[in-house]
């Protein structure tokens, strides 16, 4: 594929993760400052709350979009990078197919992780 | 007599501190400084020739033209590389160090090898592709070009291929795969040009991970060009025409010449020139 | 004259200094200008996210096992250490998002101006986009402060 599709893939990625993990964080740490908005004071990691995001079929997408998009955007610069160091043609098919791998694997434990954490919160 | 005087009176010392490279002694880079007497108007190159004319012979740096023109004398000057002609040792302090340049083979003392330089610039197809090559082989007509579209890539026409920035890039400090500023900024030099009709054929040469996205936009390039050529600016126009097209789709139209016997209407408004008076 | 110079056989090519500065050319940013120190700080904080990344989907991940074991999770991170480990994480983010704006509008060339005629002194193009660069960074310094703030309460 052309370098410059999987760079503009990347680019794409990097400013939805600018909206997606800004709300994350935004949700995860900035408890107070939300808090004077919204006049929610439950603790945002107790398991009730936990439980309330998963079990919001809007929330679980969010995550899934978050997850991979996360991957792609990270997994891309850092293979950039080690490419940079190692710059055989040699290892840079190593180092692809190992990016690959790995984000291919924690997206699909991530998938699953949240699919049944929706299934074990409509239960509860 | 009293010009000398002057000039005398505003003579100051300096060190000059120089990373030297010796391939016969297999010592590897070693520093020598040397004293010498700062004059006005001193340049680094000039301080070279100074160390070499009076106190050793064998120091070794390439220079030619002695004004900013040709990029011969491309070296590390305190921290940054620069052209030892184009850097007055006033605005330097007490002391010069003089290094050769980072990211390049040495050859001796101050000496780079600049050959992978060209070989990259060579890569990126450096001139104006057309299909119709016997009109640029054997011009009949000219090319139509605006001001306005001249000024589109001038700025990135004036590279000295002086490897300074390819010296300042982070990237180019690990990954010798990776095209550089100066190969790059060549491409997008020919990409803007509107008589220009080769983008598929050098995106080719560009569209890759060590060609144009090996770029992240640090800015040590443009910072250390001593032309403006600004190779950042470039290589980030590159992207975008690698992403959205090229700025233009249409090479730029053949045009006749002035047809013969032509006269400008105008031409009755020009004052005649005025009697020699020699 | 019969004398002919005997073909000499060519020079070995003398030894050479590679000069290339390698990953001590990323990290030393030296007199270089406020851009390329802003690059360093990328890589790095980008690198620590995508290191934090696979290890927090594996921490969340442990909801799955029941509240207990979710809370005494929870309470392992409470540790000071794990605490601060956060905080880097959310600072990494702040500066990487914010940063990531400034790039992402300048890789496509758009807040860098318009090529112009060389003339001296030499424009450049990233100082064009200073301002911007500027508050960009003042509001990830603000938004860093104000999640060390919170986490300071928590």
């Amino acid at each position: 594929m052309r370098e410059s599709r999987l760079w503009a893939a990347h680019l794409f990625a990097g400013a939805a993760l600018v909206v997606l993990l800004g709300m994350h964080m935004t949700i995860m740490h900035y408890e107070a400052i939300l808090g004077l908005f919204t006049g929610a004071h439950e603790p945002v990691l107790g398991f009730a709350a936990v439980l309330a995001r998963d079990r919001s079929a809007v929330m679980r997408a969010l995550y899934v979009l978050l997850l991979g998009a996360a991957l792609y955007h990270g997994l891309y610069g850092v293979r950039g990078i080690l490419r940079e160091v190692w710059h055989s043609a040699r290892a840079g098919r190593v180092i692809d197919a190992v990016a690959v791998i790995v984000g291919l694997g924690v997206f699909a434990y991530g998938v699953v992780v949240i699919v049944l954490a929706g299934r074990h919160a409509a239960t509860m | 007599m009293s010009a000398t005087t002057a000039t005398q009176q505003r003579v100051t010392t300096m060190t000059v501190k120089v990373t030297r490279y010796d391939p016969e002694a297999s010592v590897g880079l070693r520093q020598q400084t040397w004293e010498i007497q700062a004059l006005p108007g001193m340049t680094v190159l000039d301080a070279l020739f100074a160390v070499k004319e009076q106190h050793d012979g064998s120091l070794a740096f390439r220079c030619s033209c002695r004004m900013g023109v040709c990029g011969s004398c491309g070296m590390m000057i305190n921290g940054l590389p620069r052209l030892a002609c184009n850097t007055q040792v006033s605005s330097l302090g007490p002391v010069v160090e003089v290094g050769p340049l980072p990211n390049h083979d040495v050859i001796k003392d101050l000496v780079p090898d600049l050959a992978r330089t060209f070989t990259r610039h060579q890569t990126v197809r450096p001139y104006i592709i057309r299909p119709d090559v016997d009109e640029v082989e054997q011009p009949t007509r000219e090319f139509a070009q605006t001001p306005a579209e001249r000024i589109a890539y001038v700025q990135f026409s004036y590279c000295l291929k002086c490897s300074l920035c390819l010296a300042a890039c982070p990237t180019e400090a690990t990954a010798p795969a990776f095209l550089g500023p100066q190969a790059l900024a060549a491409a997008y030099r020919y990409t803007a040009d509107n008589r220009d009709a080769g983008f598929a054929e050098r995106a080719g040469a560009v569209d890759g991970l060590h060609g144009t996205f090996g770029c992240h936009l640090a800015g040590a390039c443009s910072e250390a060009c001593p032309k403006g050529v600004d190779p950042a600016f470039a290589i980030q126009l590159l992207k975008r025409a690698l992403l959205f097209g090229p700025p233009h789709r249409q090479p730029a139209e053949v045009v006749p010449a002035v047809p013969e016997g032509y006269r400008s209407p105008k031409a009755d408004d020009v004052p005649k020139a005025p009697p020699p008076t020699v | 004259m019969a004398t002919q110079t005997p073909a000499k056989a060519p020079r070995p090519a003398p030894p050479r200094v590679d000069g290339r500065l390698g990953i001590r050319g990323w990290v030393y940013a030296g007199r270089y200008p406020a851009e390329r120190y802003l690059y360093i700080l990328h890589r790095i904080s980008g690198i620590g996210l995508v290191v934090y990344l696979p290890i927090h989907v594996w921490v969340t991940s442990r909801r799955l096992a029941g509240p207990e074991v979710w809370e005494q999770t929870m309470a392992t991170l409470r540790h000071p250490l794990l605490v601060v480990g956060e905080f880097l994480v959310l600072a990494a983010f702040v500066y990487h998002a914010f940063n990531g704006i400034r790039l992402l509008f300048g890789h496509l060339g758009y807040t860098l101006g318009r090529p112009a005629p060389p003339v001296y002194p030499y424009a450049v193009a990233l100082h064009r986009q200073r301002p911007l660069t500027v508050v960009l960074m003042i509001l990830a310094g603000v938004f860093i402060a104000i999640g060390a703030w919170e986490f300071l309460i928590r």
